[in-house]
């Protein structure tokens, strides 16, 4: 086996604040990897500096795993939930690692993964995703539609992630039918490979089954979270169905943390005066540890209920099996692929409150535990299947050298001086054959004094934006075509970098970030490239960008923009079909700052109307709706809130704003996890 | 020979001359009601704007008696209500089912006449009476013109875009003082009624009589000593374009000029605002500036008049504005934007000379054209012929309605209605002796148990059948119903509901006359300590990803209910899920706009019922193009986020919700008018 640089990137590790199943898992595959024998790193990306458990600093040093942080962005980024992946790439293209495996919450990798895409760097490195659940599956399994243009914005980053990838790992056949049913393109290479956790940490042996279940049920235990994915209410509707002479004298124990909604006080209240009087007692553990709730569980005699609505691959029931407790669990999500077929039926049941009332009338009708179930026998084991894995190689974009020419059409509305600047940046592009068309947009444009050579100028009728770039596009014949404006200052590797990525990636609009110069300040501002439904509140788009002139015929519009015309552009070239990429770097400074539903409502209008265009029927208004909505803090009058917001909303643009918002969703869903 | 008898003529309007400040809504269906009643037609205004007290008080009524025009006001729809417009659209039905006319005149903005439309469209009532909806523009096209994204309450406003545009759909003719606003619906694909008539306002003159006095005009010629700007304050009206003309224009050629702003201020544009945006050069050249407003008609026209004015109208967007009629009759040299219908106003020979591009470009030229030849345009002539209008409208009131025929099948169909029973023998008792009154159709009645634990009822109505659901979800137990029966037509009920007498005839009677393949229809929703009416606009497009507007109660063709099964069970309202799925698979809907069901369900909302939000979404991302398909999402989670916000105030007590304005008062503050 040849040894492989490894780097596994994620926010979670055990040792560290805040650990959960994804960061037990992370941990895990990274120990088994680097005990096989390859070099493994780890870019950690959550809270806290560095471990504080000395045992777990032990542990990666004696498998030689050094953890390293990102580090901060020294720049002021919109939008902002774009910074961690930022900092992880700048770290792997200074490492280069042969693999990279990342966690899918987040896509803290998307900007490597774009990187690569457009041949802009780690065109050796393989990608591999491993599967927690995303953002957009944890709002599905907690039922939740309410997601804000941040949050939303990171799940089509999750989403490119995968599409992007090299490899995808999950812990079983669900999650990826779930992704797959979403509509999303997984990578070419898949593998189900059931989580390390405890089987390679614990040493336990495969058939761990104790003697317990022929005990008589004498409490039942509900194991999770209290809440509604975990089912706790279907777990009380239970209890007020069944016969109340089966529940007598039983215990009813919970062993999860609280949340908001669902505390001890409220469950109590919940239940019925005959349930409560009917059992033997009903108590609470909301602030034990895990192994100390798995101590709780392992007392005899009891029966733990583990009813989730919707679950990705539950350590709950990994450990019940592993440790060989009896347990009835709902077949939800990826939970039967944890037990073995022929246990299944005994042990698992329908996620609803009738699949839940037959498995415990059953079990209570027997009178006796059911026997433990056991893990399904694994062709493969977990450490062979990821050393499989890592040995993949990376898809190689195609990069051919681009050799296209470039016609770059800058509209001038009249400031020599920044046409000028404009121009002599572009006299310093390299590595590409470029024409530059100067556009006056409209009659009353001064002519420039001043040309270098080979510009040519042409005049537009009118002043609108439109007109000017019809003008321009009208002058050249080159297959591409970039618009600028006599505002933006180019780097001199703007047209390469945007050649390069087209060709490599294929697609048909190359845009790119930008240093917006502000009036005391410049940040840099990067754009989704494909923003889906979100490209109605705002320009993620693009706004310099590199286009197919086939595409480019009738530039009008229903009324000329008025701040952004590339916003209009680009939407109605997404909508007919076309491919757009962004590059994940600035590479033009200016301060045209892209339009907004509140900055640019005029233009706003005209991308709605582009959406509806492309809606069906039954959804024509949609576009139009999101539009409308106000932001919470207009709704209600709150004018404090509503400066603010306002302010922010026009300066930031509303990606920005909500990411504040996104991220507390983000940590609040955590804990969610399995 | 023959004369022609004269026709019952009811104008639907929530504007007129005398109500307060009258936009050209009221203007025009003043003078339409005068010229109709001077025609001979017994002429009725139902008036259902807020501002009766000012009729009343103004001797207006008086004045409109004099000419045989009675007003009746329409009491105003509660405006706290979620659903105002239609309780003001129900109320109107509800007087012209009591004495129905001959002839409805409805303006389409706030579509006051939808609720009147839809019963007969449903074969309901009205048969007899002739349809006319009167162009002037819808909530869309003001918002559009405005370049408004934005609004205080989107799901208002979609909800009243969905009628105007059913009332434009439904009516028997449509009469438009424009080619442009026929144009402007047709584009966006409105299914325009075949009758479709181009007919120009009716003037004071006109609706009086006097015609054959032509009032002088301007002499050409005269020096131009005022620039008049003639509009409301605001972006529509292009006060932003006067502005940045005059930013451009030579100073020279304003000097000594006054510049008069004859027109309302708004909130957008106060007076200070105009004032602090009026660029310095053109200040400090011209001789004065000042504004006017609050002046009548006459006063305005007035000050028009005064010798050496050249009044300015440079509008983003008109139908067929009344300055511009108001101009053309009284002589008054003008230039105006070509926006919308304008140009259809002025004759051909003088529009090149009179109007101009609505651009900052094409006023400029304009105004320099003008200002260097340092005289007063010719006054251009009207390319109407108000005589012909009159007669237009003559003829139009004698047209015949095209009333629905309905179809054979209407009285044989059978129904096989479906009653979910959740266990309370009560109110299912109260169901069913609701079903067995019936009145004029053939239906089955079939009790689904939901699960196994649901009691079978004690006692039944003959013939009623009960088969039991496996799982005690909505859609087992409707399942189960729907195996059990086999009747062309299916209704889903719930034990809460108690249908009218004649709920199946009117549902059945709808669908035959509609030829829908799903009729709903109003509830009486038993709340607390009341009851309230809900109705349900059948097909709302993306507001259905908000909030069930398909319907609950709903006739359904059994062809198009085969696998009821959702990804989870449904929480609280099956019908949102199973509407709003068949709706997106290309169903029809109609809802009947009258309660004939009692119930406490309420339909569901995103806030209310997420995981149903959720399905429902799931859906309607299945239907939308990859390349935007996260905008239903979008919407949701924005008014999810904006409905418990708001939730959060009211509890906190932060405020009173805010006030909510009827529609047509934000549509008049929309209008433009001096």
């Amino acid at each position: 086996m040849q040894s492989k640089h490894i780097t596994f990137v994620a926010d979670e590790l055990l040792g560290y604040h805040r650990c959960g199943g994804l960061g037990t898992a992370t941990t895990l595959d990274a120990l088994a990897l680097a005990e096989a024998g390859h070099r493994v790193d780890m870019l950690y990306t959550g809270v806290g500096e560095e471990t504080s458990d000395p045992e777990w600093r032990t542990r990666y040093a004696d498998a030689g795993i050094v953890i390293r942080r990102p580090g901060e962005l020294e720049l002021d980024l919109a939008p902002a939930f774009l910074e961690k992946s930022l900092v992880v790439a700048r770290n792997l293209l200074e490492r280069a690692p042969d693999v990279v495996v990342s966690q899918d919450l987040g896509a803290p990798c998307v900007v490597a993964l774009r990187l690569r895409e457009l041949g802009l760097g780690l065109a050796d490195t393989t990608f591999v995703i491993r599967c927690s659940g995303t953002r957009r599956w944890v709002a599905y399994a907690s039922r939740k539609p309410r997601v804000l243009p941040g949050a939303l914005a990171v799940s089509l980053l999750e989403r490119e992630s995968f599409e992007l990838a090299d490899v995808v790992v999950s812990a079983n056949e669900y999650m990826l039918d779930w992704m797959r049913g979403q509509g999303w393109r997984l990578p070419p290479h898949e593998f189900v490979i059931p989580y390390l956790t405890r089987r390679h940490e614990l040493g336990v042996q495969a058939d761990g089954v104790t003697q317990t279940h022929r005990l008589a049920p004498r409490r039942l235990a509900f194991f999770g979270r209290l809440e509604v994915r975990k089912g706790i209410r279907i777990f009380l509707e239970a209890l007020e169905a069944l016969d109340p002479e089966l529940l007598r004298g039983v215990e009813v124990a919970f062993f999860g943390t609280a949340t908001a909604a669902w505390t001890p006080a409220r469950i109590l209240e919940d239940m019925s005066e005959r349930v409560r009087t009917t059992l033997g007692a009903i108590t609470f553990e909301t602030e034990l540890g895990r192994s100390e709730a798995l101590a709780a569980l392992a007392q005899p005699g009891t029966l733990v209920v583990m009813p989730s609505l919707e679950d990705n691959s539950p350590n709950t029931v990994v450990e019940c099996v592993v440790l060989g407790l009896p347990f009835l669990a709902s077949s939800a999500g990826g939970t039967s692929e944890l037990v073995a077929p022929e246990d299944r039926e005994r042990v698992l049941f329908e996620p609803t409150v009738d699949g839940l009332v037959e498995a415990l009338e059953r079990v209570l009708r027997a009178g006796t535990l059911p026997a433990p179930a056991a893990a399904p026998r694994a062709e493969r084991s977990s450490l062979d299947l990821w050393l499989e894995a890592v040995a993949i190689r990376p898809r190689r974009p195609a990069a051919p050298e681009p050799k296209e020419r470039i016609d770059v059409v800058v509209t001038s509305r009249g400031s020599g001086q920044r046409l000028a600047r404009c121009l002599e940046a572009l006299a310093h592009q390299e590595g590409v054959e470029a024409t530059v068309v100067v556009a006056l947009a409209g009659p009353r444009v001064p002519e420039p004094s001043e040309l270098p050579a080979g510009v040519e100028v042409v005049r537009a009728a009118r002043s609108t934006f439109e007109a000017a770039r019809q003008a321009g596009l009208e002058a050249g014949a080159a297959p591409l075509v970039c618009f600028l404006d006599e505002e933006d200052v180019p780097d001199p590797d703007l047209l390469v970098t945007l050649a390069r990525a087209r060709a490599s990636s294929g697609a048909d609009v190359v845009t790119c970030g930008l240093r917006l110069r502000e009036a005391d300040r410049e940040r840099v501002h990067l754009f989704l490239g494909e923003p889906g439904g979100l490209g109605v509140l705002e320009n993620a788009y693009g706004t310099v960008a590199l286009v197919r002139r086939s595409l480019l015929r009738d530039l009008s519009t229903a009324w000329p923009s008025e701040h952004d015309p590339d916003w209009v552009l680009l939407a109605r070239l997404r909508l007919q079909g076309a491919r757009i990429v962004s590059v994940p770097r600035p590479l033009v400074t200016t301060s045209r700052r892209p339009g907004t539903v509140d900055g640019a409502p005029g233009d706003a209008l005209l991308v709605a109307g582009e959406l509806e265009r492309a809606y069906p029927e039954p959804l024509e208004n949609l576009a139009r709706l999101a539009l409308a909505i106000g932001e919470p803090a207009a709704v209600a009058g709150e004018a404090g809130l509503l400066r603010r917001g306002i302010r922010a909303v026009r300066e930031r643009g509303l990606l920005r704003t909500t990411t504040h918002a996104g991220a507390k969703m983000l940590r609040a869903t955590r804990g969610s996890v399995p | 020979m023959n004369t022609p008898s004269p026709r019952n003529v009811t104008l639907v309007t929530g504007e007129l001359l005398g109500a307060g400040r009258a936009g050209g809504i009221g203007t025009a269906h003043s003078w339409l009601a005068i010229a109709l009643a001077r025609l001979g037609h017994r002429v009725e205004v139902l008036y259902y704007g807020l501002q009766a007290a000012a009729l009343r008080k103004g001797n207006w009524m008086a004045f409109y008696e004099r000419f045989g025009v009675v007003v009746r006001p329409v009491l105003p729809p509660d405006g706290s209500r979620k659903d105002w417009h239609w309780d003001r659209t129900t109320r109107i039905a509800e007087r012209l089912v009591a004495a129905p006319p001959d002839v409805v005149i409805a303006q389409d903005l706030g579509a006051p006449a939808a609720a009147s439309l839809r019963l007969r469209h449903l074969d309901l009532a009205l048969r007899g009476t002739l349809f006319v909806v009167y162009c002037h523009g819808t909530s869309q096209w003001i918002n559009e013109c405005a370049r408004r994204a934005r609004v205080t309450d989107p799901a208002e406003l979609a909800s009243a875009t969905i009628l105007e545009r059913s009332a434009v759909e439904l009516a028997d003719v449509l009469v438009s003082p424009s080619t442009y606003m026929l144009e402007w619906m047709a584009a966006r694909g409105w299914a325009l009624p075949a009758q479709r008539r181009v007919v120009p306002l009716l003037t004071r003159r006109a609706a009086l009589g006097e015609l054959a006095s032509k009032p002088s005009s301007r002499r050409a010629g005269e020096t131009i000593a005022r620039l008049c700007f003639f509009g409301r304050l605001e972006e529509r009206k292009g006060i932003g374009l006067l502005i940045a003309a005059l930013e451009r224009l030579d100073p020279s050629l304003l000097r000594g000029l006054e510049l008069e702003l004859l027109g309302a201020p708004t909130p957008t544009w106060p007076r200070k605002r105009v004032e602090r945006a009026l660029p310095r050069k053109a200040r400090r050249a011209l001789r004065s500036v000042s504004f006017a407003s609050g002046l009548d008609q006459p006063a305005a026209l007035l000050r028009l008049a005064r010798p050496g004015t050249l009044v300015v109208m440079p509008a983003l967007g008109d139908n067929s504005p009344n300055a511009i009629y108001e101009c053309l009759e009284l002589g008054v040299p003008f230039l105006a934007s070509s926006a919308g219908g304008t140009s259809e106003l002025v004759a051909p020979e003088d529009r090149e000379r009179v109007l101009f591009e609505p651009t900052v470009d094409g006023l400029v030229e304009a105004l320099e054209r003008v200002l260097r030849a340092g005289t007063l345009p010719a006054p251009a002539a009207p390319a109407y012929d108000l005589e012909a209008a009159l007669t237009a409208w003559d003829e139009t009131v004698r047209l015949s309605p095209s009333a629905p025929s309905p179809r054979p099948e209407a009285s044989v169909e059978r129904i096989d209605v479906v009653v979910t029973s959740r266990g309370s023998g009560q109110r299912l008792a109260r169901c069913l002796e609701a079903l067995a009154h019936q009145e004029g159709v053939e239906a089955t009645v079939v009790v689904a148990l939901a699960g196994p634990r649901v009691p079978e009822p004690s006692e039944l109505p003959a013939g009623v059948e009960v088969v039991r659901a496996a799982r005690s979800t909505f859609e087992a137990a409707r399942q189960a119903g729907l195996e059990a029966g086999a009747a062309p037509l299916v209704c889903f009920l719930d034990e809460e509901d108690v249908p009218d007498p004649d709920l199946l005839v009117t549902l059945a009677r709808a669908r035959a006359s509609s030829g829908a393949d799903v009729v709903t229809c109003g509830l009486r929703l038993r709340e607390a300590d009341r009851e309230r009416v809900h109705l349900f606009l059948g097909e709302p497009g993306g507001l259905g990803v908000l909030e069930n507007a398909y319907g609950t109660v709903a006739l359904v063709r059994r062809s198009l209910l085969r696998d009821l099964s959702t990804a989870w069970p449904s929480e609280h309202d099956p019908d949102w899920v199973l509407l709003a799925r068949l709706r997106l698979q290309g169903a029809r809907i109609v809802s009947v706009p009258r309660p004939l069901v009692t119930t406490s369900r309420r339909p569901g909302t995103v806030d209310g019922a997420p995981g149903d939000a959720l399905l429902v979404l799931e859906d309607a991302e299945r239907a939308l193009p990859d390349e935007a398909d996260s905008a239903a999402r979008l919407a949701a989670g924005l008014a999810a986020q904006a409905a418990q916000h708001a939730s959060r105030v009211g509890q906190t007590g932060g405020g009173r919700p805010p006030r909510r304005r009827p529609l047509t008062t934000l549509a008049l503050r929309a209008w433009r008018r001096p």
